[in-house]
């Protein structure tokens, strides 16, 4: 079971409404086979532009994100049971993966161009003679088919 | 010999010569084929490609009597002999019957006679002393050639032998390698399932009778991952927080993983 990332935009709610609502979405989670994992909140922000969900304009929106293990098959379901909630306006499943490692250059890259180590790379490259070999018109073969 | 212009003599018997002659018209050349035989006289001329009349000379001076000699092939029949019909010879029924009669008997006993000479000498070739001596020879090689045969069989019985041996142990070592392999690497998948569900189990999960309290925890705790670098590679965290109320003492430094 891959590890997934649900957010959630949800209407302005008050608050004893606001958690039976992410209670209701937890708990279709749960009912399709997964694992709840993770559950973070953003607080409530004004979205960056109106939105419109159920026939209804919003200009602000609590948002919230839950961690979960569940089987790929069960997201296909997870996505049609969000999009018929009247309190989400938006939800989104996201895969999560490992992070990239990835090591920093930056003073390496701060470096002039003459004492980077690419650059001086490229330069011997450079530097290098490149004869011109006699390349046979014979695609396939290492030696010459016809008579010399 | 010719009538017209130069002739020539040849005296060449058995063989045919080309002999060139100027005709009448003095401009052509006239090719004479001639083909001279003992029995035969016959003389064609062609200029290219048309032929000219045909000479026929049939008759040969000998001891001074003209003797006759076959016509050319290409000559037509006498006109006088067009509309001849030679009669069929008719033989009566019995004399027919009478003739077939004598030829089959003639062919019959002629056959068993032959065949009976054609056994006769068979058997003469079997029983012949040179026969028997050749036969035993013939027994003589084959026995020699058997008894070669069996200890060539002998020796690559023995060779076989060996390397099937050597096989086999080669494929025994084979199959236990493989067979150490496929354990550990049975161990390592094990170990490797075990590292991934200790994990699992590690990383918190929430269970049905906590959601409500996890919720509120969330809430209560809400994050803000907007955060600001500089060049000295200090992290804010938020979006409005002012560079100027943190400290350089408490500013957090960036972790590169």
């Amino acid at each position: 079971m891959p590890l997934y990332e649900l957010s959630l935009t949800l209407r302005t709610l008050s608050r004893p409404e606001l958690i039976a609502s992410l209670r209701r979405s937890a708990e279709t989670i749960l009912q399709q086979g997964g694992v709840l994992r993770q559950f973070v909140s953003l607080g409530t922000n004004p979205l960056p532009f109106k939105m419109k969900a159920h026939n209804i304009w919003h200009r602000e929106g609590t948002y919230f994100v839950m961690k979960f293990d569940a089987p790929s098959s069960a997201i296909e379901n997870l996505n049609d049971e969000f999009k018929r909630d009247i309190d989400l306006i938006r939800s989104h499943v996201v895969r999560c993966e490992e992070p990239v490692k990835q090591e920093c250059t930056l003073e390496e890259e701060m470096k002039p161009p003459a004492y980077r180590k690419d650059v001086q790379q490229l330069i011997e490259e450079g530097q290098k003679v490149i004869r011109h070999k006699f390349k046979q018109n014979t695609p396939g073969f290492d030696f010459y088919p016809f008579q010399k | 010999m010719f009538e017209n212009g130069h002739t020539q003599r040849i005296d060449v018997p058995r063989c045919h010569v080309n002999i060139a002659f100027n005709g009448s018209d003095k401009t052509r050349i006239i090719y004479m084929t001639v083909a001279i035989s003992s029995k035969h006289f016959i003389m064609f001329g062609s200029s290219g490609s048309r032929v000219l009349n045909v000479i026929n000379i049939s008759y040969i001076q000998s001891r001074s009597k003209r003797v006759w000699v076959r016509k050319p092939l290409g000559s037509p029949m006498a006109k006088s002999k067009i509309f001849r019909i030679t009669p069929k010879p008719v033989l009566p029924e019995d004399e027919k019957a009478e003739i077939k009669r004598l030829f089959d008997n003639y062919k019959n006993s002629m056959k068993s006679i032959r065949h009976y000479f054609f056994e006769q000498s068979l058997k003469q070739a079997e029983s012949g002393e040179v026969a028997q001596m050749k036969h035993r020879l013939e027994d003589q090689e084959h026995e020699r050639l058997m008894e070669e045969n069996r200890l060539e069989n002998e020796k690559t019985a023995m060779l076989r032998e060996e390397r099937l041996k050597i096989q086999a142990e080669k494929t025994q070592q084979n199959v236990l390698a493989s067979l150490i392999k496929k354990e550990g690497e049975a161990k390592l998948h094990e170990i490797q399932i075990e590292d991934f569900l200790t994990k699992q189990m590690s990383t918190p999960f929430i269970q049905a009778e906590n959601i409500e309290k996890a919720i509120e925890d969330a809430l209560a705790n809400p994050v803000n991952f907007n955060f600001a670098l500089d060049l000295n590679g200090y992290v804010y965290r938020g979006k409005d927080t002012s560079i100027d109320t943190i400290p350089e003492e408490k500013r957090e430094r960036l972790n590169s993983n």
